[in-house]
């Protein structure tokens, strides 16, 4: 893995209206230099612990995600004030993992972010 | 590569991780173009927006990049592991949800409310940069029916 940023994720309120915020990246960068395996072949993102989003290489050496992909984001419950710990005006504290993957779905490396979203308070 | 994991206030750990000294870092935040539409006016729902926001620190001490809405927090962008967070529009397609205000409501004829925008960017341990906006939107329609339609003109 020649280089690997994971930059600027972000949560916000998708329907103030409802308990649903959304969590997204700014951008994501994997780039496999392919001198040594394993090989890159997909990132994944994983919120909680659960998988929210796959990207292929498709015989490529790096891959690419900016928030543009998925303009709604990754849908989470907002959580009410404190709910995570982070203070009041934050609602649930999220685990954000982004890993680059080999073909056999290993990851080749890993960064997690923890993301505090706004707290839902109609 | 090694696994990176970034907690809540967690730069300063990050920083002793990587056995670097914490020194006065230096923050600057930039603010353009806040602005508000009528995203659902029949519904008296208003959208707020930026279109773009810039913080830019010294250092890793960088933290976030936080929108507040008449004090209600809206939005937070985390640095990860960076010492700069970018906002623009398109990162939030359809804005922040606020309400319209009826016409005069805000004290301007012809405009609705006008809402405080706060956007501050937080070093991890000192008071942040804030950069406060007053954005007036659209008054919201005049009849508001529950089935989005006004009724026409002559007809």
């Amino acid at each position: 893995m020649a280089s690997f940023t994971v930059s600027n994720p972000y949560c916000y309120p998708a329907d103030p209206q409802l308990d649903q915020c959304s969590i997204n990246f700014r951008f994501v960068q994997a780039t496999d230099d392919q001198s040594t395996a394993p090989y890159i072949a997909s990132l994944a993102v994983a919120i909680s612990g659960k998988k929210r989003l796959s990207i292929v290489a498709f015989f490529e050496a790096s891959i690419t995600y900016s928030y543009d992909m998925a303009p709604g984001g990754m849908k989470v419950p907002c959580g009410p004030p404190n709910a995570g710990g982070a203070g009041a005006q934050y609602g649930n504290v999220y685990s954000v993992t982004v890993q680059p993957l080999d073909a056999s779905r290993n990851p080749i490396s890993t960064d997690t972010a923890s993301v505090a979203c706004p707290a839902y308070s109609p | 590569m090694a696994p990176r994991i970034l907690l809540i206030a967690s730069a300063s750990a990050a920083l002793a991780l990587r056995g670097l000294t914490v020194q006065a870092a230096t923050l600057s935040l930039d603010v353009s173009n806040p602005y508000c539409r009528a995203s659902q006016p029949e519904r008296n729902r208003c959208s707020v927006n930026i279109g773009l926001a810039s913080a830019v620190a010294s250092d890793l001490t960088f933290s976030r990049i936080e929108i507040a809405i008449d004090g209600k927090l809206c939005l937070v962008e985390v640095g990860f592991f960076e010492s700069s967070a970018y906002f623009n529009r398109t990162m939030v397609p359809d804005g922040l949800s606020v309400t319209c205000g009826f016409d005069g409501q805000g004290g301007s004829a012809g405009f609705g409310l006008s809402h405080r925008v706060n956007t501050s960017a937080y070093l991890s341990a000192s008071a942040p940069v804030v950069a406060i906006a007053n954005v007036t939107c659209p008054p919201a329609s005049d009849h508001i029916f529950a089935d989005s339609f006004e009724p026409g003109g002559a007809g």
